[in-house]
C-alpha cells in the first residue's frame, strides 16, 4: 500500500529555499547598514551646510544690520538665500521674515525659547521643524558684531530633496535585495539539480535494476565524494546479481533433481495402471494410492517451483494481450468443467489485458480447483468491467470464509482444515494466484457471494487500446 | 497393433527415465531404439539411418543436446521432440532454434508425448489439412524461381533443392493454402503442432525464422512469408 503521508517539500526545494532565505538575510542586513551609513552621511552633509550658510548670512546681515537706521525688514530681503530657505530674525524682540507665509509660531517652542532667552551660546545645534507641511533643518546663529543686541537669525533648510533621494536610496536597495534573493533561489535550484544529478543518475539506475536489467550499473564517477556511493552502490548490484543467478542456478537444479525421478514415476506407474487387470486386487489398491500420491506431488512440485520462480521474477516471458473471456474459457473446458459456469458481461466480450497465458491460466485453475476442494463446488465463474479494470469472480458452494481467515488463505500452507489428504489441495494454490495476479498487477481478495458461499475476486488492469 | 510400427530413438543420459519411456512407447506401439549420450545416437543414425521421429533430451553428457540436434539436423529432416527438466524459457527457445519441433517439459505423462508423436507423424506422412495446388511458384524471379510441389515434397529454388524440415514444409504448405491470407499463430500452432491454446506461440515465431533463411533471399527483409504485427503472418507470392 503506498503511503498516504503528506511529501515535504524535496531535497531540491529545500536547498532552493536555503539559498533564497540565505540570500534574503544577506541583502537585508547589507540594505540596514548601507542605508544607515548613507542616511548619516547625507544628513551630515546637508546640516553642515545649512550650518555654513546661516553662518554666512548671519555674517551679512550682521554687517548689514550694523549699518545705522537700517530697516531690518529690508535688510533681510536683501540677502540672496538659496532656493526655499527662509530666513528669520530675532531683532529687539521683535520676528522679521523673508517669507511672509512664515513666522516664528512655526518654530518649535524649545528654538524660539532658546533665541530670546538669550543664552549665548554661540548658536544651537540643528533641528528637523516641518513647517506648513515641509520638512526644514532650522539653524539659530547669533548676529556677530550685532554685540549687546538681542540678535539672530534662525534659517531653514529645506531638506524635501534630501529625504526623497532617501527614499530612492531605499527603494533600490529593497529591489536590490529582492533580486538578490531571487537569484539566489535561482542560483539554489541550479545548484541543487547539478548537486542531486547523481542523485537521478542513482534512482534511474536503481529503477533499471529493479525492472530486471541486472546487468546495469552506475557509470565510474572521478569525483571523490561521489566515488564512495558509486563503489559500493555497484558492489552491492554484482553481489544482487550473483544472488539472483545462483537462486536462479538453483532452482533450475532443483527442478531438474526432482523431476527427473518424478518423470520415470509417473512414466512407470502409467505403464502400470495399463496393466492392472494382470495385477492382483492388493498390489491394485496400492497402485490407486500411489497414482493419487504422485499426482499430488507433481502438482505441489509445480506450484512450488512456479511460486518460487514467481516471487524471484526469474524466467519471465513479457506479457502478450490476451483476451480474458478466451483465456478463462479454454481454462474451464480444458480443467473439464461445464463451459456455462462461465459467464461473461456484455462490455468484457473483449476485455484485452497483458499477461502471460499459462501463468494466469494456473491461477485461474487454482481458484477453480479451490471452490471445488474446498468451497462445495463452483458454482460460477462471472467476467465485469469495472471502470480501467476487469474483475473476475469465482464463486463457490460452500460455507463461505469466515472473515478473520480472508487474509490468512493466501499464505503457503495455510490449508483450511489443517488436515492433508483428502481435499487433495498442495497448500499453495492460493498463495500461486496472489503472486501470479499482483504480478500481472492486479489484485486477489477473498468476499461473500450473494448466495452465501465464498466469492474469489480478481480484479486485473485492462490493456490500453492500441 | 499398428502394421508398420514407427520407430522412435530415445537419447536421454538418465537410464530410469530411458527405461520407463521405452516400456510405455512400447505399450503404445513404437519400435524403440535407445542411446545415453549424443555420440552414440549420431553414431547410431549415421549406421543405421534415421529413425522415424527422435526423442532428446537436453542435458546430457559431453555433447548436449542442442549440439546433437543441430548435428541432426545437417543430414536429417525427422522430427525432433525435446524433453527439458528446466522450463527456464531460454532453453526450449535455444532447442528450438538448433532444430527442434516441438518440446515436452519434464514430468509429462506419457500421452503429452504420444500426443507430439502424433502430431509430428501426422505431418511426416503429409495429410495437409488445406491441400495447395500441386505446384505454387512462391517467388517468380525468372533467374531462380522458388516453387513449392507438395506433392512431391520438395521446394526448389532454381534447380537446386532447398531442403526444409518436415515441419517448415507443413509450415510452408499451410500457408501456401492460404496465400494472401493472415494466419494467426494459434491458428498455425493448431494445424501444424497440433496444440491448443495454451501452446506455446513462440514454437510458431522460431520455425518461421527458420524457414525464413531457406527461402527468403534477405531473410532479415522477408518477402514470401511477412509478419502481420499482432494478428500473425501472411504468405506473399512474389510475382
Amino acid at each position: 500500500m503506498p503511503s498516504a503521508r503528506r511529501v515535504g517539500p524535496g531535497l531540491r526545494g529545500r536547498v532552493m529555499l536555503t539559498f533564497a532565505f540565505g540570500a534574503a538575510l544577506v541583502s537585508l542586513a547589507l540594505a540596514i547598514s548601507v542605508f544607515t551609513v548613507c542616511r548619516g552621511y547625507l544628513v551630515d552633509q546637508r546640516e553642515r551646510s545649512a550650518e555654513r550658510q546661516a553662518g554666512a548670512d548671519a555674517d551679512l546681515l550682521g554687517s548689514r544690520l550694523d549699518s545705522a537706521g537700517a530697516y531690518p525688514a529690508r535688510v533681510l530681503a536683501t540677502l540672496d538665500p538659496p532656493v526655499d530657505s527662509v530666513l528669520l530674525l530675532s531683532w529687539r524682540d521683535e520676528w522679521f521674515s523673508s517669507e511672509p507665509a512664515v513666522g516664528p509660531d512655526d518654530l518649535p517652542g524649545e528654538l524660539t525659547d532658546a533665541v530670546t532667552g538669550g543664552t549665548d551660546t554661540g548658536g544651537t545645534d540643528t533641528v528637523s521643524v516641518t513647517v506648513r507641511g515641509d520638512p526644514y533643518f532650522a539653524v539659530a546663529v547669533p548676529l556677530p558684531g550685532v554685540t549687546g543686541e538681542d540678535a539672530w537669525l534662525v534659517e531653514l533648510a529645506p531638506v524635501r530633496e534630501l529625504q526623497s533621494t532617501l527614499r530612492v536610496l531605499g527603494g533600490v536597495l529593497v529591489s536590490c535585495g529582492v533580486l538578490a534573493t531571487l537569484a539566489a533561489a535561482a542560483v539554489g535550484l541550479w545548484a541543487s539539480r547539478r548537486v542531486l544529478r547523481p542523485l537521478d543518475t542513482l534512482a534511474g539506475t536503481a529503477a533499471e535494476i529493479a525492472s530486471g536489467e541486472l546487468a546495469t550499473r552506475l557509470p565510474e564517477s572521478h569525483d571523490r565524494d561521489l566515488i564512495t556511493l558509486v563503489v559500493s552502490f555497484n558492489t552491492m548490484v554484482d553481489s544482487l546479481q550473483r544472488r539472483i543467478e545462483r537462486e536462479r542456478r538453483f532452482f533450475a537444479d532443483v527442478s531438474h533433481e526432482l523431476r527427473s525421478p518424478l518423470t520415470t514415476l509417473v512414466t512407470s506407474v502409467e505403464v502400470m495402471r495399463r496393466h492392472d487387470e494382470d495385477l492382483p486386487e492388493r498390489s491394485r489398491l496400492a497402485l490407486g494410492l500411489v497414482t493419487g500420491e504422485l499426482g499430488h506431488l507433481r502438482r505441489l512440485l509445480d506450484d512450488l517451483l512456479a511460486l518460487a520462480r514467481t516471487e524471484a521474477g526469474i524466467a519471465q516471458d513479457a506479457p502478450q494481450p490476451i483476451a480474458l473471456p478466451e483465456l478463462l474459457t479454454h481454462a474451464v473446458t480444458g480443467s473439464g468443467r461445464d463451459p456455462g459456469l462461465l459467464s461473461v458481461a456484455g462490455d468484457m466480450r473483449n476485455g484485452v489485458i497483458g499477461g502471460r497465458k499459462l501463468a494466469l491460466e494456473r491461477a485461474f485453475v487454482n481458484l477453480m480447483d479451490n471452490a471445488d476442494r474446498h468451497g462445495g463446488g463452483l458454482t460460477g465463474v462471472t467476467v465485469r468491467g469495472a471502470g480501467r479494470a476487469v474483475e473476475v469472480l469465482v464463486d463457490d458452494a460452500g460455507a463461505g470464509v469466515p472473515a478473520e481467515d480472508r487474509e490468512r488463505i493466501f499464505e503457503r500452507f495455510a490449508t483450511r482444515s489443517g488436515a492433508r489428504g483428502a481435499a487433495g489441495g498442495t497448500g499453495l494454490g492460493l498463495a500461486l494466484v496472489r503472486e501470479t495476479v499482483v504480478q500481472h498487477g492486479g489484485t486477489v481478495e477473498c468476499t461473500d457471494s450473494p448466495a452465501g458461499g465464498a466469492r474469489f475476486v480478481v480484479r486485473l488492469p485492462l490493456a490500453d487500446p492500441p | 497393433m499398428t502394421p508398420v510400427a514407427a520407430k522412435v530413438l530415445i537419447v536421454e543420459d538418465d537410464d530410469r527415465i530411458r527405461a520407463a519411456l521405452r516400456l510405455a512407447l512400447e505399450d503404445e506401439g513404437y519400435e524403440v531404439t535407445e542411446a545415453a549420450d549424443a555420440e552414440t545416437a549420431l553414431g547410431r543414425l549415421h549406421r543405421h539411418g534415421a529413425p522415424d521421429v527422435m526423442i532428446v533430451d537436453l542435458m546430457l553428457g559431453e555433447m548436449d543436446g542442442f549440439t546433437c540436434i543441430r548435428q541432426v539436423r545437417h543430414e536429417h529432416d525427422l522430427p525432433i521432440i525435446v524433453v527439458s527438466a528446466r522450463d527456464d524459457t531460454h532453453d526450449v527457445v535455444a532447442a528450438l532454434e538448433a532444430g527442434a519441433d516441438d518440446y515436452v517439459t519434464k514430468p509429462f505423462e506419457i500421452k503429452e508425448i504420444t500426443a507430439r508423436l502424433r502430431a509430428l507423424r501426422r505431418r511426416a506422412r503429409a495429410a495437409v489439412v488445406t491441400e495447395p495446388p500441386p505446384e505454387v511458384v512462391l517467388d517468380a524471379d525468372p533467374a531462380a524461381p522458388l516453387v513449392l510441389s507438395a506433392g512431391s515434397g520438395t521446394v526448389r529454388r532454381g534447380d537446386a533443392q532447398v531442403h526444409l524440415t518436415l515441419t517448415e514444409f507443413r509450415l510452408l504448405c499451410e500457408l501456401a493454402g492460404e496465400a494472401g491470407l493472415v494466419l494467426s499463430r494459434s491458428t498455425l500452432l493448431e494445424r501444424v503442432w497440433d496444440r491448443g491454446f495454451f501452446g506455446d506461440e513462440r514454437i510458431v515465431d522460431v520455425h518461421i525464422r527458420r524457414l525464413r533463411t531457406k527461402i527468403e533471399k534477405d531473410p532479415a527483409d522477408p518477402r514470401i512469408v511477412v509478419t502481420v504485427r499482432g494478428l500473425g503472418y501472411r504468405l506473399d507470392a512474389q510475382r
